[in-house]
Formats: C-alpha cells, sequence, structure tokens
C-alpha cells in the first residue's frame, strides 16, 4: 500500500509546468513562457515576473539546471530529480482522477469535464 | 537598452526595483523575455494593453516576494506579505498603468494627469478594502512569528523587532487606512458640534 501512496505536492502550479517544459529538452524562458500558454490552450499565462522567480527556486532546489546559452538567454534543463518531481505529481493526479471516477464525480453529468 | 522601444526601456527601469543579486543574475534574461513579448505584443491589438496588465499585476507581488524569501520567514508569510505589499502599492501601480494607457493613445499630459486622478477618485472607495486585507495579512504573518518565538515574551519582541517589514507594512497598513476616506468626497466644511462627555467636536461635513 505504501508504495503506491504518490508523494505529497512539492512544485507549485507554475513551477510544475515549467518543469513539464523542459523535461524533453533544454528551452530558454521566452520558449517556455509560450509553450506552456499554447499547450494549455491560452489558459496558463506566466509573465516573465512570475517565470524567473519560478526558475530561481527551481534551480536552488536542484529541480532544473541551465545548459548553456548566454547572459540574455540561457538555456534550462529538467534534472532527475525534477523528472522525480513531475512523476510524482502525475500519480497524484492519476490517483485523485481513479477516485474522483469511482465516486462519480468525473465526468460530471452536467457535461463538466468531459 | 539602446534602440529599444519606450516600452521595453520602461521595463528596464522597473526590473531596477528588484533586488540586486536577482537582477544581475535574472535581470538580462528577463529584458529578453519582456523585449520578445513586446514584439509580439506589437502584432496585436490592445496587445501592449494585456501585457502592461499582466506585467504590472504580478510586479508588486513578485518584487516584495524576492524580498521578503529569507530563511527566518515561512513561505506562506511571504506570500502573505506579499499580497499584502501588492494591495498597497495598488493604487500607484492603477495610476502608472492609467498614464503607460494615456500614452499608447497619445492623450496630452495634463489630460493624463487630470484623468489618472478623477479614476484615482472613483476608486478610492474601493481601495479602503485593500489596506484593510493587508492589514489582517500582515498582523496575520506577525502573530505567527511572535509565535514561533514562543509569545509574546523577551523572544517574542525580538522578533518583532527582526520582522521590521511585516511591523512597515502593517502601520503602512494602519496609515492608508486612516488617510484614505478624507481623499475622495470633495471638498470640506468644517463644522462644530458639542459633545456631553468630550466637549467641542470639530466634524467634516462633504459638501459633494
Amino acid at each position: 500500500m505504501k508504495a503506491t501512496n504518490p508523494s505529497p505536492s512539492v512544485l507549485s502550479a507554475p513551477m510544475l509546468y515549467i518543469v513539464l517544459a523542459v523535461a524533453a529538452e533544454p528551452r530558454h524562458g521566452y520558449e517556455i513562457m509560450k509553450l506552456v500558454e499554447k499547450e494549455s490552450g491560452g489558459t496558463v499565462k506566466i509573465g516573465p515576473g512570475t517565470l524567473y522567480g519560478a526558475i530561481k527556486r527551481l534551480l536552488e532546489e536542484g529541480y532544473i539546471s541551465e545548459k548553456g546559452g548566454d547572459a540574455r538567454r540561457r538555456f534550462y534543463r529538467a534534472t532527475p530529480k525534477g523528472t522525480a518531481a513531475i512523476s510524482g505529481e502525475l500519480d497524484r493526479y492519476r490517483l485523485a482522477l481513479t477516485i474522483a471516477k469511482k465516486v462519480g464525480a468525473y465526468p460530471l453529468s452536467n457535461g463538466a469535464g468531459l | 537598452m539602446k534602440g529599444d522601444t519606450h516600452s521595453v526601456q520602461c521595463y528596464g527601469i522597473l526590473l531596477m526595483l528588484y533586488p540586486k543579486q536577482y537582477r544581475e543574475r535574472f535581470g538580462e534574461e528577463m529584458l529578453e523575455v519582456f523585449r520578445q513579448c513586446d514584439e509580439e505584443a506589437c502584432r496585436v491589438p490592445g496587445g501592449h494593453l494585456r501585457l502592461w496588465l499582466h506585467v504590472l499585476l504580478e510586479l508588486p507581488s513578485t518584487i516584495t516576494y524576492e524580498y521578503l524569501k529569507r530563511k527566518e520567514y515561512m513561505d506562506r508569510d511571504v506570500k502573505y506579505m506579499a499580497t499584502a505589499a501588492s494591495l498597497l502599492l495598488a493604487p500607484f501601480f492603477l495610476l502608472i498603468a492609467g498614464a503607460v494607457a494615456g500614452s499608447a493613445l497619445g492623450l496630452p499630459v495634463n489630460y493624463q494627469i487630470g484623468q489618472a486622478f478623477a479614476t484615482y477618485h472613483l476608486v478610492t472607495p474601493v481601495m479602503r478594502v485593500f489596506p484593510a486585507i493587508a492589514g489582517v495579512l500582515a498582523l496575520a504573518s506577525l502573530g505567527r512569528q511572535v509565535q514561533l518565538a514562543g509569545g509574546v515574551s523577551s523572544a517574542g519582541f525580538g522578533t518583532i523587532k527582526r520582522s521590521w517589514p511585516i511591523v512597515g507594512l502593517l502601520l503602512l497598513s494602519l496609515f492608508a487606512l486612516l488617510v484614505l476616506p478624507f481623499h475622495d468626497s470633495g471638498p470640506c466644511v468644517k463644522r462644530f458640534a458639542t459633545h456631553p462627555n468630550v466637549g467641542q467636536l470639530e466634524t467634516c461635513v462633504r459638501t459633494s
């Protein structure tokens, strides 16, 4: 039972989106911003202040690392710790979705979430 | 910065508000990201307004967060304080947003200033809510700091001394609460009334 319990959430929403954006390949700030906006269908917009505040914390905590570039455009890439954090978060979402389906809370009868 | 648009230059100036260490590490990158956002905004109608609105909404909280993000404050307190500071700074940023929008629309400076103050007077009653919430948040943070230090004792007072940014925000909130109500209601006519317990009281009657 213990092995199936996902780890508690460690990443805030903007931090999770940023680590997801740099999981597969190194990206710079503007690329991360646009990717998050595009893939979320325009619902998640991260401004430069929020973006670099989150990048700073992710670097400090070792979830991402720098991969070249210059002072104006640095590239970032998820570390093994960052990839593990993504897995933990996605496990939590998967578990929440399973429970929601079991109790009939998803998909909702009024059509929301379909 | 040379050759950049006014919008990018303004953002470059605002970046100076961030802590020096943060600015030196991320300033160039943030400016480059903004530059690209600015180029994109040029191609969309109303793009500049949307971009600046987003920037001005996130700037006060992110700047305060970076100043207060120290080991001795809990994450939740830093968030509370950043929110409190944003609420207190909201009226000033509203004026800046008005000026940027006015400048983008090519309005004369006199008209812009007049409109900015008219808007300020219009929204002042709403603004009273902001320092009230800011004060409650600052008080909650201060309470937790004292509680963590073991209650109001010598250690607790030491904590209050160390927590000067929180105390400062609390005092600013109180000041804003006291000052704001007298700013929005037009000219004031002084009247005097006699109270049985206090004696003569000076009252202020609004004429509009």
